[in-house]
């Protein structure tokens, strides 16, 4: 009988135990997921706002289907350099065609380096009846602060990254509401990817050993 | 029979170990660390070492403090530094104490340098547990966070401190042995993916745990926090982070006085002295206000986001919910509130 209990029953007792005080809910490690879980508030009376960071940015908001506001980007018209096109152009950008075939047209010193030229050219996204307004693929007519609604044609992953607050960048400040530089701001649309460059300082251990004194 | 046979054993070996004890030739009767510096005995000579050493001290600010000769200013000032010196833990203090603690070092500054700095002693938000995530597709290895974080945190500029590392890693891997942390070339570079650690913020942090004199602490934001004042510079905290998170100021630091960020913490970027640690702190002198950490800010592709957890309706509660993320080390259950990404 005491081999029994010895062998048998004590080291399946002693198992039960360890199981049971691993498994207890007073468990000291909690993580952030639980305490996320438990705290979660989704009506937070934020003491605090981004309006100080942000006062001097005219904002745009971003709507949903149901015109609901999700966030706000930067005003983009204010910050065009030649805006609006009507300051040069009187006519409508297909009645503009070049006479001089050695000769620069307007805009030259724009490279398209965005996607490929069977795909895009100028007036896929330039409306070319009225200069003043982007285009979308459904001929629809928009303004130069929704320009998003024209990348988010193609780009639909980043699209809703960016909704989200996984691509893209907060402005200013964490605390709501939220404001958000939107596709242009970061991308040049007609060479949209970022460009090679020189870090903007070397790690200590490099300059030591470039400059030792 | 396997269980009385052993205990048999330890019953051996503890009467061994007590007849040994008798002879007074094992460790157990040495005095413990307790025994050794708390009730040390103390004889004559070093007692009046140790006095005389704290009354030269003691006389220095006294002194200058009641002296005909020395100015108002230099009175005001010595006054100051004995309350300073004689300050206590930034946890313990009242709400009146910290108020009246971060206004001393505002004058002392002015006394000083003539100028004038601003010491924040504001506490954590309400419903707020911050959160930082980390998007290593987008990261390009430019390093503008690590300028910013330098010019907002007052680092050392002799020393050229840096709270943020910015890893570059060959594609394929995540070694952190194969690392290159000293890249000096055109970033970013063909094949390599860029990844940045900084203090992590855990929610379990041992730094926090095995420190002697709490001068480290988790604030109820989630910030992990060092009272520059309190802390003895005993380094337990760079052994027990496993993320390298922490920096010791192993010479006085050095911050020029025009480039001296003067709107400061007093958990956060006031200036630090030889000998204390200091780490990342999410910027708490401007996060504490609504405003993002200096990394984020200048951050030009958008790979950090940060934000509250606790809020449901957040970028960085987005990102968590809808992202393959992952953190270091996790099975160290140390529980980061920093979390990695990918496109």
């Amino acid at each position: 009988m005491d081999k029994i209990i010895n062998r048998i029953i004590l080291p399946i007792g002693v198992f039960l135990v360890l199981i049971s005080a691993c498994s207890s809910p007073s468990h000291k490690h909690q993580g952030p997921f639980s305490e996320i879980k438990n705290n979660s508030n989704p009506h937070i009376e934020y003491s605090i706002s981004s309006e100080p960071y942000t006062n001097d940015i005219e904002k745009i908001a971003v709507t949903n289907s149901a015109e609901d506001t999700l966030f706000f980007t930067p005003n983009r018209v204010n910050y065009l350099v030649s805006f609006p096109c009507n300051n040069c152009h009187n006519q409508d950008l297909d009645k503009m065609v070049s006479t001089d075939p050695f000769g620069k047209n307007a805009h030259w010193d724009i490279k398209l380096n965005h996607a490929t030229t069977e795909a895009l050219t100028c007036i896929t996204c330039h409306s070319s009846n009225n200069v003043e307004q982007l285009r979308l693929n459904s001929e629809k007519q928009i303004s130069y602060n929704k320009s998003q609604k024209v990348c988010a044609q193609c780009h639909s992953t980043q699209t809703k990254d960016w909704l989200g607050g996984a691509h893209g960048k907060t402005i200013g400040a964490w605390a709501p509401p939220r404001v958000s530089n939107t596709c242009v701001n970061c991308h040049n649309p007609h060479s949209p990817s970022f460009e090679t460059r020189w870090p903007s300082r070397l790690n200590t251990v490099k300059i030591k050993e470039l400059d030792p004194k | 029979m396997f269980f009385k046979r052993k205990k048999k054993g330890n019953e051996e070996v503890a009467q061994q170990k007590a007849a040994n004890c008798e002879e007074g030739s094992c460790g157990c009767s040495k005095p413990d660390g307790f025994d050794q510096v708390i009730k040390k005995p103390l004889d004559r000579r070093s007692a009046l070492k140790g006095l005389t050493a704290g009354l030269l001290a003691g006389t220095g600010f006294v002194n200058s403090s009641c002296s005909i000769t020395a100015s108002d200013a230099d009175k005001e000032l010595s006054s100051l530094k004995w309350d300073e010196y004689f300050k206590g833990n930034y946890q313990l203090m009242t709400t009146d104490e910290k108020r009246s603690t971060v206004e001393r070092l505002e004058r002392m500054y002015a006394l000083s340098n003539g100028g004038k700095i601003n010491v924040s002693d504001t506490g954590a938000v309400e419903d707020v547990l911050f959160g930082y995530a980390f998007n290593i597709s987008k990261c390009q290895g430019y390093m503008d966070c690590v300028n910013a974080c330098v010019e907002e945190n007052n680092q050392d500029r002799d020393s050229q401190m840096q709270y943020i590392r910015i890893h570059e890693f060959k594609k394929g891997q995540m070694n952190f042995e194969m690392a290159d942390d000293n890249f000096y070339h055109e970033v970013p570079a063909a094949g390599h993916f860029y990844l940045g650690t900084q203090c992590f913020h855990c929610e379990n942090p041992p730094c926090v745990d095995v420190c002697p004199v709490k001068a480290t602490w988790k604030e109820k934001d989630g910030i992990v926090v060092i009272d520059y004042d309190w802390c003895i510079g005993c380094r337990y905290c760079v052994a027990a982070c496993p993320y390298d998170g922490r920096r010791f100021n192993w010479s006085t630091p050095h911050v020029p006085e025009n480039e001296l960020n003067k709107d400061q913490h007093y958990l956060g970027n006031r200036p630090r002295t030889k000998g204390v640690m200091e780490k990342c702190t999410f910027c708490v002198q401007r996060t504490r206000k609504g405003e993002n950490p200096a990394c984020v800010e200048a951050c030009p592709t958008g790979s950090r986001i940060f934000g509250n957890l606790l809020d449901p309706n957040s970028t960085i509660r987005w990102v968590i919910e809808n992202k393959k993320v992952f953190r270091l080390k996790e099975d160290l259950g140390t529980e980061p509130k920093f979390w990695y990404f990918m496109d």
